[in-house]
C-alpha cells in the first residue's frame, strides 16, 4: 500500500504549519489534508489564504510544521512542481506576449520540448476555449480571456493539484458557468482542486469541501453540511412551506429543541430554528403523517457557505 | 460525499536538462525587446565601432589602399592594446545606452504585475531566475562587445602574421576577460536596480545616476581634491582602469587613478551589492503590512 492509497487519497497534508513573516503572522497552526474534489478557501482579507495558499505551492516554506505531499519523498522542485498548477489572483503577464507563448514559456520552464510544449498549449488553450486567440497579445485580451490564460496555465502541464486564486473573478456569468464546468470536469478526473473565492454562493455550488480561515487560523474545515451541524451556537434554520402552518407551527413549537418559529407573512409557510435538525425531520415526517399535511418543500435555510461564514467569522466580506 | 476516481494521465514523457531552462528567459524576452525601434536602432549604432574597427585593420594592411591614399601603416599607429581599448571604450559607451534601454524593466515589469509566483510555481529557483535576466542582457551586448572585438583582434593576427598573435596574447585574454567584466558589472547593475525601482522610468534614472552622477562627483574628488581614490566612484573610470591594466595600456601620468587592482576590487564590491540587493528583491511573495 502506499503512501497515496494510506493518504485516502489526500494529496497535501499540512501538518501544524505557521508561517510569519517577521512579526506578521502569516497562518498558525494549520493543520489540514485536502482531499480529492473542489476544495474551497473562505475567509476576509489578510485571513492567510494566500499564504496557505503559497505554502502549498512550495512557494514559501513554513516557519514551522511541515507541508507534505504523499507519494513525495522530498520537495525536489522538479517533481513538486509538475504536479502543481498555480493560477495567481493578479494579472502577472510578460509584456509584449500572445496567448500562446505565454504557454510556451511557462511550459519551457517546466521542461518540455518544443512539440510536447505546443500539444499540451493547444490542449489547454482549447479547454478554455481561448484557441482561436492564441495568436493575439495577452494585452489585448478583455478581463474574462485574461482570467481564462492564466486558468490554461495552470492546467496545461496538467497537473494533479490546481491551486486557483480567486479564478472566477471579472468572468461574464456565461464564461462564469463554463468556467465552473470545467473545474467540475477536473474534480472528476480526480484532481485536487483548491480555489479561493470571495463569491459565496459560488463556492456552495461548486465545493466539495470547504476551509475557512480568520486572522491566520482555520476555523472550520470540511463539507458543508458537517461544517453547520457542527455549529451548535447558531440553531439550525429549517423553512417549511405548507398548508396549515399555524397548526404545524403549534406541534412544532412544544419541542424542547426548537428555540424559535416565524411564520410567513401569507401564512403558507414557516422557519423553525432548531438545535437538533436530525431530531427535528424525524418528528416532522411523524407531524405529516399523523395530521395529514400537505408540504410544498422542505429545505434548510441557513446551511450554505454564506451562513456558516457568518456565523464562525462573524462580517460579511470574504474577500481575498 | 463525492468521489473522485482518479481517471487522469500526468505527462510521462522526456524534459530537457533543467540546467538550461533559465534560457527560456532570454528565448521569450529577446523578440520583445527588439520589437523597440529605438532600441534597434542604438543596437545597429552600436555595432558601428566594431566595423569602423574592422575596415582600419584592413586599410593598415592593404598597401594598395594605403598608396591610393598615400598613406603609410604607420600613419594608423601601432597596433597594441591602446588601439583596441579605445574601440572598446567607445563600444562599452554605447552598451551602456542598451542597457539604459533593455535593462531597467527586465525585472520591474515581473514585480509590477507580482509575476514572480508564476515563474516560481516552476522549477525554476531565485538564481535561475537571476541567470536567465541576465542572460538576456549578456546575449545581447555580446555580440556588440567582445565578439567583435575578438574577430577584429583575430583579423589584424591573420594579416600581421609575423608571430603577432603569439607576441599579443594578452591582448586576446584582455578583451574577452575586460568585456565580460563590463557586461557582468553593467548587467548585474540594471538588474539591481529593476528590482528595487517598479517604475522603469525611475529605474532609469537610477541606472543613469549611478553611472554619471557618481562618476562626475569621482572626477570632482580625484582632479579637484587631488584625491586619486574618489575614482572608485566612477564605475566607467574603473572599467577603463581594468581593460587598460588587461591590455597592458599604461595609465597616463597626469590621470588621478587608484593602482589597478582597485578597478577589480570596486567592480567585484558593485557585482556583490548588486546581487546582494537582488537576493533580497527576488521573492515569490511580498507580504503586506497592514
Amino acid at each position: 500500500m502506499n503512501d497515496q492509497q494510506q493518504d485516502n487519497g489526500r494529496l497535501i497534508i499540512l501538518e501544524n504549519i505557521s508561517r510569519f513573516y517577521g512579526e506578521v503572522l502569516g497562518v498558525n497552526q494549520v493543520t489540514l489534508a485536502i482531499p480529492p474534489g473542489i476544495t474551497s478557501l473562505v475567509g476576509p482579507n489578510g485571513s492567510g489564504k494566500t499564504t496557505l495558499m503559497n505554502l502549498m505551492t512550495g512557494l514559501i516554506r513554513p516557519s514551522r510544521g511541515v507541508v507534505h505531499y504523499p507519494g513525495q519523498r522530498d520537495t525536489d522542485p522538479e517533481t513538486l512542481f509538475r504536479r502543481v498548477g498555480y493560477c495567481t489572483q493578479f494579472d502577472s503577464f510578460p509584456r509584449g506576449m500572445t496567448g500562446e507563448g505565454f504557454l510556451l514559456a511557462y511550459l519551457g520552464l517546466h521542461g518540455f520540448h518544443r512539440r510536447d510544449a505546443r500539444r499540451l498549449a493547444d490542449q489547454a488553450l482549447e479547454r478554455v476555449r481561448l484557441t482561436d486567440a492564441a495568436g493575439r497579445r495577452i494585452a489585448g485580451y478583455s478581463k474574462g480571456m485574461r482570467q481564462r490564460i492564466k486558468l490554461a496555465q495552470a492546467i496545461c502541464h496538467h497537473p494533479e493539484v490546481m491551486i486557483l486564486d480567486e479564478p472566477l473573478n471579472g468572468l461574464d456569468p456565461m464564461v462564469r458557468a463554463e468556467t465552473i464546468d470545467l473545474f467540475k470536469e477536473l474534480a472528476d478526473e480526480g484532481r485536487h482542486l483548491i480555489i479561493s473565492s470571495h463569491i459565496l454562493h459560488e463556492v456552495d455550488q461548486i465545493s466539495d469541501h470547504v476551509i475557512i480561515l480568520n486572522q491566520g487560523y482555520v476555523v472550520a474545515e470540511g463539507d458543508i453540511r458537517g461544517l453547520r451541524d457542527d455549529i451548535k451556537t447558531h440553531p439550525m434554520q429549517i423553512l417549511i412551506r405548507c398548508d396549515r402552518a399555524a397548526e404545524l407551527a403549534a406541534r412544532v413549537l412544544q419541542q424542547d429543541h426548537v428555540v424559535e418559529i416565524k411564520m410567513h407573512d401569507d401564512r403558507g409557510g414557516l422557519l423553525v430554528s432548531t438545535r437538533d435538525s436530525a431530531g427535528f425531520y424525524l418528528m416532522l415526517n411523524r407531524i405529516v403523517t399523523e395530521d395529514e399535511l400537505t408540504v410544498e418543500s422542505v429545505s434548510p435555510a441557513d446551511e450554505d457557505v454564506h451562513a456558516v461564514y457568518q456565523y464562525l467569522v462573524g462580517y460579511e466580506e470574504g474577500g481575498s | 460525499m463525492t468521489v473522485h476516481e482518479r481517471s487522469f494521465k500526468g505527462y510521462t514523457g522526456a524534459l530537457t536538462p533543467s540546467w538550461r531552462r533559465f534560457l527560456v528567459l532570454p528565448a521569450f524576452a529577446l523578440p520583445n525587446i527588439f520589437k523597440s525601434r529605438l532600441f534597434l536602432s542604438l543596437y545597429l549604432i552600436s555595432l558601428l565601432p566594431s566595423l569602423v574597427e574592422t575596415v582600419i585593420i584592413y586599410i593598415r594592411h592593404n598597401l594598395r589602399i594605403l598608396e591610393v591614399f598615400g598613406a603609410t601603416p604607420a600613419d594608423f599607429g601601432p597596433m597594441t592594446g591602446e588601439f583596441f581599448l579605445r574601440f572598446i571604450s567607445i563600444q562599452n559607451g554605447l552598451t551602456f545606452a542598451l542597457v539604459l534601454v533593455a535593462g531597467p524593466p527586465l525585472i520591474s515589469s515581473d514585480l509590477v504585475n507580482r509575476g514572480l509566483p508564476l515563474y516560481f510555481a516552476r522549477p525554476l529557483g531565485r538564481l535561475e531566475y537571476v541567470l536567465g535576466k541576465l542572460a538576456v542582457l549578456v546575449i545581447l551586448l555580446s555580440p556588440v562587445t567582445w565578439i567583435p572585438q575578438l574577430l577584429n583582434y583575430g583579423l589584424q593576427g591573420y594579416l600581421a602574421g609575423n608571430g603577432w598573435f603569439a607576441d599579443n596574447l594578452r591582448i586576446g585574454a584582455g578583451i574577452v576577460i575586460g568585456s565580460w567584466a563590463w557586461i557582468l558589472t553593467v548587467s548585474l547593475i540594471a538588474l539591481a536596480v529593476s528590482a528595487t525601482v517598479k517604475r522603469k522610468t525611475m529605474a532609469r534614472l537610477l541606472f543613469f545616476s549611478i553611472f554619471f552622477i557618481l562618476s562626475i562627483f569621482g572626477s570632482i574628488i580625484a582632479e579637484g581634491m587631488r584625491l586619486a581614490w574618489g575614482q572608485v566612484l566612477n564605475i566607467m573610470g574603473m572599467v577603463w582602469l581594468v581593460n587598460s591594466g588587461l591590455l597592458g595600456v599604461p595609465v597616463p601620468p597626469n590621470a588621478h587613478f587608484p593602482p589597478a587592482w582597485a578597478g577589480w576590487v570596486t567592480l567585484a564590491a558593485v557585482c556583490a551589492l548588486s546581487l546582494r540587493m537582488l537576493a533580497g528583491k527576488v521573492r515569490a511573495y511580498e507580504v503586506i503590512k497592514g
